[in-house]
């Protein structure tokens, strides 16, 4: 009985103490919180379907399109390592450019998604192109994925 | 077929004995009647074996290439290297899923096996939740994924391993990372009999420092093994992309490291009870659920894909998991308050709660941007991507601020140092940063924030090597014994301690990588006819000889470089880019020209009949650093792990 | 056919394993022990405080309050021993620091040293009862004298 109102007793004293602990631990993770949340602006890139992306104005933030690569439209200049192809959704096709190394996977009827934005041309420059590994194990299962 | 059916049947037995062995373990230690608690702990070997039986059978119908065996259909072919046969084991779902179960269920055998007077009562829980959390995994496997469904003909041949996977990193890499993650099933196991029980003392925390530190190097270790792999194989140019399924396995990983820390507390100071069985069941939660990123698809990733039910399974395996354990820490709640407090911020206390909060928070993060755009589109409709950049921007400060306390935890004392000392202690180190970061920045080395990040770097370093250096010349001060004695014994006295500088040495060193690697990068873009020379870099790349020939397996496209730099010669280097003919696919074959300064990275990128070769010729700075970093932390966890010799520890501190 | 019977005897054997105890009952065997963990913390602590202190993160002061603060937040037996051996430690340094010679080969040795730095002999636990100053031998848990825990 003595031991627990000695308890009682200490609580408070206790938590006066602990206070500008808890107070350290706080700012730490307010900073990690507003670290997360700040980087979070900006480093996100939208999807947009094709003919949003030619809707669209001319903007400096990152968007993606996804879609089948058109087959005949791929044209791969080696020398100067530029790519070029179209990409088609249900809502249209839009032509692709992308300044580096030709894709493995690219061919056609591959699933492509393509970031960057779109260029004063009407043809999107792509910093980065992704694509669907195409490998039969991974098609069976892309199958009987629900389509979106 | 008998190796199918036995197999089958072995994951139905073993179900049924998993969750006979969860109730048993359960009824007998609540009941108090060790016959149960026997037969329970009986029930968790049973199931161990029934899952080696399982996985032999599948070893079997792979290496006997029986393509009727829809799993093995999928993944070998009649060409495919033994090796990689074996590894075909685990590279899909099914066969990984049941690697899981087997690894889970040896190491939970091995753990009730091991009794100790002081871990009895804690057993026969252990042993239930290994039973729990194998019977799901059987469930799982019995049912929805398991690896002995039959085609209704055998094809005669099979698809085979994607070639991506052709490579000796698919051989040790995945088995190192799913060591790890079904190991992290042991303290999560000890942690919820800890709540069961009651006794919340340093007793569980104790019990799992082995196999923590064990699940903990293996997952680190198959980490890196997995950078290592993208970097030599996948030919993106890079050993971390911040895809998806790297992203998953590296957050349990960091919360294990706030575990290992944290578990210090309440060892030393019995502080952070309600922090370990947090971070015990978050982590394991965590390995679980990297298994189901990998394998369900639920995020958009280059090799995570498909939708199954699965799914479903993990995600109500996850919430029963946590829900569990929330409850029994409620119900606890009078045991989990702590008998001591935090005496003082310049502590060894407030600094290792700073530590655990960074990496949860780093982990946090992680976590955040992976799964960001699931839920933007689940919960707003919105289709997204976070990119690279994000985990640039979160990493950058929060890595440099837990570098920093790495350098100022281990010279705070426990309970309250005094700040003069603190400084006094971190002179050296100061001076050495600020010297090298000087010298970095008159040698012309730009931008400045990776001078600073360098600087911090070898401020750590130093810091490290001082702690070292004074224990080192106490020992000799106290003993009298000669210089490479009194180390020895020194760090041979105090494995745990030495142990992790060693791998806080590591850490540094894999920062200081990550910093030049992500840095200094180069790309360029050239292409060359035969004959041609050209200067990139530095290096002169003279184009040799190209190869256009079909094999077997794969149409392959090579050429050869002779590269040199200044007047030395460093030899030929040979980049293909073969096309598979088994899945229709393209493979890059990198040829990297390692050095601790930087590695030369050729990526063949296009090659015409005439012999036009477009290559990507890259490099990256201080990649070596990393695999030296990863070498010294296996070294240093180990050194940790290592039992100090039994005479030594019964006699304590007689000396 | 022959899959089938392979299964019945995995069966059979996983069965037989996992119920023999209960048919059996328990033949108790020992448990191996191990030290008590408890006072293998404390031995820890303790250790790395004396690290702390000999590699100068902590003075003097902090450093007895440290160890007093462990005697009393276990309250352990154990504890006490330890404090009474640290007792017994500074006091025997104080003589030292007059100039105390080294019982085995009479050399003089400086306070805080823990051997004897001519001949090895061990200096530290200068072993006297903390309570009457009787010397004991290493190893004894009570005074002979005074009976006092040591």
């Amino acid at each position: 009985m003595t031991e627990n109102l000695a308890n009682v007793a200490a609580k408070p004293r206790r938590s006066a103490k602990q206070v500008k602990f808890l107070a350290g631990g706080a700012v730490v993770v307010l900073i990690i919180a507003y670290l997360i949340f700040s980087s979070m602006q900006g480093a996100t890139a939208t999807y947009l379907t094709v003919k949003d992306v030619k809707a669209a104005p001319p903007s400096e933030r990152l968007v993606r399109v996804s879609g089948t690569v058109v087959g005949d439209s791929i044209e791969w200049d080696a020398h100067n390592v530029i790519l070029r192809f179209e990409l088609a959704d249900d809502t249209g096709r839009l032509p692709v450019v992308y300044k580096g190394v030709r894709p493995d996977m690219l061919r056609d009827g591959a699933t492509a998604t393509a970031e960057g934005k779109m260029g004063p041309d009407g043809t999107f420059q792509a910093t980065q192109i992704l694509l669907k590994c195409p490998s039969k194990y991974e098609e069976k299962a892309t199958e009987q994925a629900p389509s979106k | 077929m008998s190796a199918v059916t036995v197999g089958q049947w072995a994951l139905w037995i073993a179900l049924a004995i998993a969750l006979y062995g969860m109730i048993a373990s359960i009824l007998g230690a609540r009941q108090r009647i060790p016959e149960l608690v026997q037969s329970g702990r009986n029930a968790v070997i049973a199931v161990a074996a029934l899952a080696a039986v399982s996985s032999a059978s599948l070893l079997y119908l792979l290496l006997t290439r029986n393509f009727q065996v829809d799993y093995v259909y999928q993944h070998v072919s009649t060409y495919l290297p033994v090796p990689y046969v074996i590894s075909a084991f685990y590279a899909g779902q099914e066969g990984s899923l049941l690697l899981w179960l087997l690894l889970l269920s040896v190491a939970g055998a091995i753990a009730v096996l091991n009794r100790r007077d002081w871990s009895e009562d804690l057993l026969p829980y252990v042993g239930a939740v290994v039973s729990g959390v194998a019977a799901f995994f059987l469930l799982v496997l019995a049912t929805l994924s398991s690896p002995f469904k039959l085609l209704a003909t055998n094809p005669g041949q099979g698809v085979g391993l994607n070639p991506l996977l052709e490579n000796p990193g698919m051989i040790y890499h995945p088995p190192t990372l799913f060591i790890g993650y079904a190991v992290y099933t042991i303290p999560f196991a000890y942690a919820i009999a800890a709540l069961a029980t009651g006794r919340l003392g340093s007793g569980w925390v104790r019990g799992i420092r082995l196999w923590s530190l064990f699940a903990w190097l293996f997952l680190g270790i198959g980490i890196l093994l997995g950078a290592q792999w993208a970097y030599v194989e996948l030919g993106w140019g890079g050993y971390w992309a911040w895809d998806p399924v790297e992203n998953s396995s590296l957050i349990p990983w960091l919360v294990g490291t706030a575990f290992l820390h944290s578990v210090m507390m309440q060892e030393r100071r019995g502080m952070f009870k309600r922090w370990n069985i947090a971070l015990a069941t978050l982590t394991f939660a965590l390995c679980v659920f990297a298994t189901f990123v990998t394998r369900s698809g639920l995020i958009e990733s280059v090799h995570a894909f498909g939708r199954s039910p699965l799914g479903y399974y993990f995600l109500a395996f996850l919430f029963v998991v946590l829900a569990v354990t929330v409850a029994l820490a409620i119900w606890r709640r009078e045991e989990l308050t702590p008998k001591r407090e935090i005496e003082a911020f310049l502590s060894r206390e407030f600094s290792l709660l700073v530590t655990v909060l960074g990496m949860v928070g780093i982990g946090l993060a992680v976590l955040l941007g992976t799964l960001y755009p699931t839920l933007a589109e689940s919960l707003a409709g919105q289709q997204l991507s976070v990119g690279p950049a994000f985990y640039s921007r979160v990493f950058t400060p929060l890595g440099a601020a837990v570098i920093l306390v790495i350098a100022i935890c281990p010279l705070l004392a426990w309970g309250k140092s005094s700040p003069q000392r603190v400084l006094g202690a971190m002179l050296w180190p100061g001076v050495m940063a600020v010297a090298f970061g000087i010298a970095l920045a008159v040698a012309g080395i730009r931008p400045l924030y990776a001078v600073l990040g360098f600087a911090l770097c070898v401020f750590v370093f130093t810091s490290v090597l001082v702690e070292f250096g004074r224990g080192w010349f106490a020992r000799k001060r106290m003993t009298g014994e000669s210089y490479p004695v009194a180390f020895w014994r020194l760090v041979n006295k105090n494995h745990r301690r030495y142990g992790g500088y060693l791998v806080h040495l590591a850490t540094v060193i894999l920062a200081a990588g990550v910093i030049g690697s992500s840095v200094y990068k180069t790309d360029t873009q050239i292409s060359m006819r035969p004959g041609e020379a050209m200067q990139v870099q530095g290096y002169t790349l003279k184009y040799a000889e190209y190869t256009v020939q079909p094999t077997e397996a794969k149409q392959r496209f090579a050429v050869t470089l002779e590269v040199s730099k200044g007047n030395r010669s460093l030899g030929r280097l040979t980049a293909e880019k073969n096309f598979h003919w088994n899945v229709e696919q393209w493979v890059t074959e990198v040829a990297i020209r390692p050095g601790l300064v930087e590695d030369l990275y050729v990526i063949l990128s296009g090659l015409e009949t005439n012999g036009l070769a477009t290559l990507s010729v890259q490099t990256h700075p201080m990649v070596t650093w990393l695999w030296i970093g990863g070498g010294l932390l296996f070294v240093g966890t180990l050194w940790a792990m290592w039992p100090r010799s039994e005479k030594k520890r019964s006699t304590g501190r007689a000396e | 056919m022959m899959g089938a019977v392979l299964v019945v005897l995995i069966t059979l054997a996983a069965i037989a394993f996992v119920a023999y105890p209960l048919v059996r009952g328990m033949r108790q065997r020992p448990i191996p022990s191990m030290p008590d963990l408890e006072t293998q913390a404390v031995y820890a602590d303790a250790e790395e405080i004396e690290l702390d202190f000999r590699t100068g993160k902590l003075d003097q002061a902090e450093y007895e309050a440290l160890t007093q603060k462990i005697a009393a937040a276990t309250g352990d037996e154990l504890e006490r021993r330890i404090q009474a051996m640290r007792k017994a430690r500074k006091q025997a340094a104080k003589p030292a620091a007059a100039g105390a010679k080294c019982p085995r080969c009479g050399a003089p040795y400086d306070a805080g040293d823990r051997f004897c730095a001519r001949c090895g002999a061990s200096l530290a636990e200068a072993r006297v009862c903390s309570n009457c100053g009787t010397p004991y031998d290493p190893g004894d848990k009570f005074c002979a004298r005074c009976g006092k825990l040591l």
